[in-house]
């Protein structure tokens, strides 16, 4: 933890009139010892050096989200805090976000122009909510397909393009007696990533959270089509063997290993897997397979550091966010923690090089789930995820799939506002 | 005052004003005094946020910062209608009263056995430690004994019973594992409480009942179960609390990487779910709140139906 010494800032509104000490807090969704923890502390401790201002981290790990809504909502929470596109529309909502429109147009300590400079389109969008940007974005989450580019250079060389070009590999895969594709089939919120990847394909944004919105939109044709497509993988065969027994890190450890080919994962997983790789193993990515006429849709979650609305700071940490807005310390999202860095100049770890060059040039966007699960929590929890986890492990045809999220969402639906 | 010698306590003379009313002394005086901090206590720790909890449940509210609305009797009816609460909570009722005879039935069976059994108090001793290992051991643990391609499977390959090889974890089995875990961890500590009422009793009466040439089964029937039953009544009221609030073994089982697959869901599990509102999702406190006085109800009935079912006259040894 940092030192919490007051230091002096010189307010930029008050500047040639006066000083005042300023400590700014921040709360933490990280560990000690974690990549992002060595990266902040980095940040804050040049910026100390070349401020003066000192910042006091509290390092609470995943768990700070209810300690941070607690503390937020009574007015004792601190200037500085993690958020991000999963739940920007919910803090937003309860008044938490500073507005960081302003931070765009500040210009960077570095001289290479404005914050809004380093940042693509589709990560300013992604961090912003109706009102405008709530964050400095720092890295980027999408999800995609990974496997072992040394293993299959001509994947890496050429990378199915359609549903089709995908199915006809897995096939291929399977008759040579490879194991196509891993799962760690145990954790529904993976599992519910082929349905919701073939929504986004099929359906576009919007489609999978209207699930939950609207009984008629289970009638749609997209729909039956992506349960298909998930039935299409299941029937074939073309999963592991138990993998609806497999616990978490099981299958990804195996995929780690080439016991199999290819796994359906957030672009997270390289970095999850990176000491456990087999000699000579090269992580790659590519993106899930089109549809005919279907859409290019590319998930784009960003992470980043919000400034507290009731902070009497607001001005200090703004500022801070500028100089954390610097390639310099940009990149050590990429470079530190293997992430993809909201930095669009700081190139993307080589694995995820083709999911960054999506984002980068992306029109069609969507967050995590589609929003599915932030919109519409016990939906999303009660009704798709063990639907999907049926759908998933075979139990239910793409058919009955459909007639049980229509009965299922109807008597969901019967009981909201 | 004086006194010429020893006095009675009681027959000292009492000053008092006249008309006065006699001070009451007596134990509901005493009672008010000694109670009275007990009360408060309770009264801001139990019973405020227990009203509150009721409160909450006509409501919506995703926590602070965000708006409270009434939301009637909406919550309830959200359960009535959602598969998956039905789900979590037949699957709760299967484990408490599954699991609940599966484990006293070893619990008997230990007390039987363990009766003149030479190291009893280090087996006793044994039987408890499940109980105080860390949930979280337990889940990697099990990660490494139960995955398809674990030591469980890799055991029964290696000798000859690949017929019995299975996905342990997985949707169709899920749920026996997680009871035969939570009989695993849960025996030893219903063992050490009933055992303490069986330590209680004469060991004379055994010795008397094996020279009139008592079975085992028979010491056990008409000796230790009447003589232990309070204890034992005590430890089924608290197994029934309990099991009824399970929620650590099924994230052992199943990992915090999400929602737990339907299978293994019980009312806690659907209320953390509730609670926090998953991976990506906000709290939904008026529904979690709902959940909670369900699994209060269905608790407190199974208690009071069971102290019924339970009540005996003491037998007392003479």
């Amino acid at each position: 933890m940092l030192s919490a010494c007051g230091t002096q800032f010189q307010d930029e509104a008050e500047a040639g009139t006066e000083t005042e000490d300023v400590t700014l807090t921040y709360w933490a969704a990280w560990n000690m010892g974690e990549p992002q923890q060595e990266i902040f502390d980095r940040i804050a401790a040049d910026y100390e050096e070349s401020t003066g201002t000192s910042i006091e981290v509290r390092y609470l790990g995943r768990e700070v989200t209810t300690n941070l809504i607690n503390a937020l909502g009574t007015g004792s929470g601190p200037d500085l805090f993690d958020a991000g596109s999963r739940n920007l529309a919910d803090f937003h909502e309860r008044g938490f976000l500073a507005d960081m429109d302003p931070l765009l147009e500040r210009e960077l300590p570095d001289g290479a122009g404005t914050v809004a400079d380093t940042l693509a389109p589709s990560v300013v969008d992604a961090a912003s909510t109706d009102d405008g940007v709530a964050l400095l974005p720092t890295y980027v989450t999408s999800n995609g397909i990974w496997f072992n580019s040394a293993r299959f250079p001509d994947i890496a060389e050429s990378p199915p393009q359609t549903w089709e070009q995908f199915t006809s590999l897995l096939a291929e895969q399977q008759s040579e007696g490879l194991v196509p594709i891993g799962a760690d089939g145990s954790v529904s919120g993976y599992n519910v990533f082929w349905f919701y990847q073939s929504m986004m394909r099929t359906g576009g944004p919007g489609s999978l959270r209207g699930l939950a919105e609207d009984v008629a939109a289970w009638d749609a044709e997209h729909v039956l089509e992506s349960a298909q497509m998930v039935e299409t993988i299941v029937d074939a065969g073309y999963l592991q063997e138990g993998y609806m027994g497999s616990t978490f890190p099981a299958a990804q450890l195996a995929w780690a290993n080439d016991e199999v080919s290819f796994m359906l994962n957030g672009s997270y997983m390289g970095g999850e897997v990176q000491d456990q790789m087999a000699e000579g193993f090269e992580a790659s990515t590519f993106l899930f397979p089109m549809t005919p006429e279907g859409y290019p849709t590319v998930e784009l979650t960003v992470s980043g550091l919000a400034v507290n609305a009731d902070s009497e700071n607001l001005e200090p940490a703004t500022d801070f966010l500028a100089f954390a807005a610097q390639r310099e310390y940009q990149e050590l999202w990429a470079t530190e923690a293997g992430f993809m860095s909201a930095h669009s100049e700081v190139p993307a770890p080589e694995p995820l090089q083709p999911l960054a060059d999506a984002i980068q040039t992306a029109e069609v966007t969507t967050g995590s789930h589609d929003f599915a699960g932030a919109m519409h929590p016990t939906w999303w929890n009660d009704v798709l995820l063990p639907l999907s986890d049926q759908l998933f492990s075979g139990s239910i045809t793409a058919e009955e799939f459909i007639a049980e999220g229509q009965e299922q969402t109807e008597n969901y639906l019967r009981t909201q506002d | 005052m004086s006194s010429t010698g020893p006095v009675p306590r009681t027959d000292l003379p009492v000053l008092r004003r006249r008309g006065e009313r006699p001070r009451r002394r007596g134990p509901d005086t005493l009672f008010g005094r000694f109670a009275a901090p007990a009360i408060t206590t309770m009264t801001l720790v139990v019973a405020v946020p227990s009203l509150f909890t009721v409160f909450l449940s006509f409501t919506d509210w995703r926590g602070l910062g965000s708006p409270m609305s009434a939301a009637g009797l909406r919550n309830y009816a959200a359960l009535w209608y959602s598969d998956t609460f039905r789900t979590a909570m037949l699957n709760t009722f299967v484990l408490v009263l599954g699991g609940g005879v599966a484990i006293f039935a070893i619990v008997f069976l230990m007390l039987i056995g363990l009766r003149q059994m030479r190291g009893a108090a280090f087996a006793r001793s044994v039987v408890f430690v499940p109980m105080i290992v860390s949930p979280i051991a337990i889940g990697v643990a099990l990660g490494f004994l139960l995955n398809p391609n674990g030591a469980v499977n890799d055991l029964l390959g290696s000798i000859g019973l690949e017929e019995f090889q299975r996905a342990w974890l997985a949707p169709d089995m899920v749920f026996q594992m997680i009871v035969l875990g939570l009989i695993w961890s849960m025996s030893g500590y219903y063992l050490a409480i009933v055992a303490t009422g069986v330590d209680q009793i004469p060991p004379y009466l055994y010795e008397e009942a094996q020279l009139a040439g008592a079975t085992r089964w028979q010491q056990f029937w008409m000796i230790t179960l009447p003589l232990s039953w309070e204890a034992a009544s005590v430890a089924v009221v608290l197994w029934l609390i309990s099991g009824m609030k399970t929620f650590e073994i099924v994230i052992a089982f199943v990992g915090t990487q999400g929602a737990p697959p339907l299978q293994a869901r019980t009312a806690a599990v659907q209320q953390f779910l509730a609670t926090t509102g998953g991976r990506d999702g906000t709290p939904q406190l008026g529904a979690a709140a709902a959940i909670g006085i369900a699994i209060f109800v269905f608790t407190a009935v199974f208690v009071v139906l069971a102290r019924r079912l339970l009540r005996r006259d003491a037998v007392e040894v003479a």
